[in-house]
């Protein structure tokens, strides 16, 4: 065994998730919504040219198809995020949504977010910037519905690479210690009575 | 005349008497065995025998308890006696999968390839979360922002915790 190998992971089950992990979640859900909609076209079609002698899903204009996609994309969301607090893509990626506070997300504010998603999404994805800039790593739709995406490897612990790790641990890298923040809150107002004991001294 | 005499002989001897001025060894000595055997019909003898009864009286424990198992053993070719076995035809008749069920073997295979495939999953998650660790610290010296005043988590998972 390396010594990278040997390095200490730190711990971040229950941090906010950063942009990647968000990223990688939401292209999974997308390639998985669209998969099963083209499948359920697909069989949708063969019934119809069976049973009823025509075609239902050609939509030349194509405006049937998007409201069905649509539907789709909301039930996918909604229902995973209602159901597990998180939607598929991001329980492969190890992501759950919760309450601003860390509580379990409830079904209507799973609503709240997934109807809110699209304000995110549509002005260029502008809402979608809070995920880089916003301290909590919160999008536009996050903060309308209240909630916060955090990492959650369901049974396991959820951890950053060894090397990485010995990195930060080197680097002093404070705000990925498994030390709660209440504790670090505390060392640093403790540091600041010194200081300016110091100064008064 | 000579029946007559010998009928009154015989009714005035007391055998008993006779047979006691007889020396039965000397006259077993006078006794040709082989020759006496040789006229025993065995297999007519043995079609007499009652074997089922016979083995009931014998006490198998007791002669099972006389038998030096070890030096029996040691007199036995497992080799020859296993190159006569015909494998496939007693495999036939086990239970394998059965056997395989019940030895848990199912379980096993499954929980070491969801394992496998745990770690696979984790290891791929760790990269992700090493690289959104990195974009973040890019981010937040772009902003010009202290890395220690960043919060971890939402306050309900992230205070409460033991380090």
């Amino acid at each position: 065994m390396s010594s990278w190998d040997a390095a200490p992971r730190l711990k971040v089950t229950g941090h906010y998730a950063g942009v990647v992990s968000r990223a990688a979640g939401a292209a999974l859900d997308v390639a998985i919504v669209l998969a099963t909609f083209t499948a359920g076209v697909a069989g949708v079609d063969v019934l119809s040219r069976m049973v009823v002698g025509a075609s239902l899903a050609r939509d030349d204009a194509g405006v049937l198809s998007t409201v069905a996609l649509a539907t789709w994309a909301f039930v996918y969301m909604y229902a995973s995020l209602a159901i597990a607090g998180r939607t598929p893509g991001k329980g492969i990626v190890g992501l759950r949504v919760v309450m601003a506070d860390g509580a379990v997300l409830t079904g209507r504010r799973a609503l709240m977010r997934t109807l809110a998603f699209p304000l995110s999404v549509l002005p260029f994805g502008l809402g979608l910037v809070g995920i880089i800039v916003q301290r909590e790593h919160r999008a536009l739709h996050d903060l309308l519905a209240g909630t916060a995406v955090v990492y959650d490897w369901g049974g396991r612990v959820a951890e950053v690479p060894g090397p990485l790790s010995e990195f930060l641990a080197r680097r002093a890298g404070a705000e990925y210690s498994s030390a709660p923040i209440a504790e670090r809150a505390t060392d640093r107002a403790g540091a600041g009575r010194r200081a300016s004991q110091d100064r008064r001294s | 005349m000579a029946a007559a005499v010998t009928g009154r002989v015989v009714e005035t001897l007391d055998p008993d008497a006779v047979i006691e001025h007889v020396d039965v060894d000397q006259l077993l000595d006078r006794v040709d065995v082989d020759r006496l055997l040789d006229r025993v019909d065995v297999n007519r003898l043995l079609d007499r025998v009652d074997v089922e009864e016979f083995l009931d009286r014998v006490d198998v424990n007791r002669l099972l308890d006389r038998v030096d198992v070890d030096r029996l053993l040691d007199r036995v070719d497992v080799n020859r006696m296993l190159a006569r076995v015909d494998v496939d035809a007693v495999l036939q008749e086990v239970d394998l999968e059965g056997a395989v069920r019940r030895a848990g073997v199912p379980e096993i295979v499954a929980e070491s390839t969801g394992r496998v495939a745990g770690s696979a999953l984790d290891l791929a998650r760790r990269q992700i979360v090493g690289l959104d660790v990195v974009v973040d610290r890019v981010i937040n010296r772009i902003l010009r922002r202290a890395p220690g005043d960043q919060p971890q988590g939402p306050p309900r998972l992230v205070l409460g915790r033991t380090p």
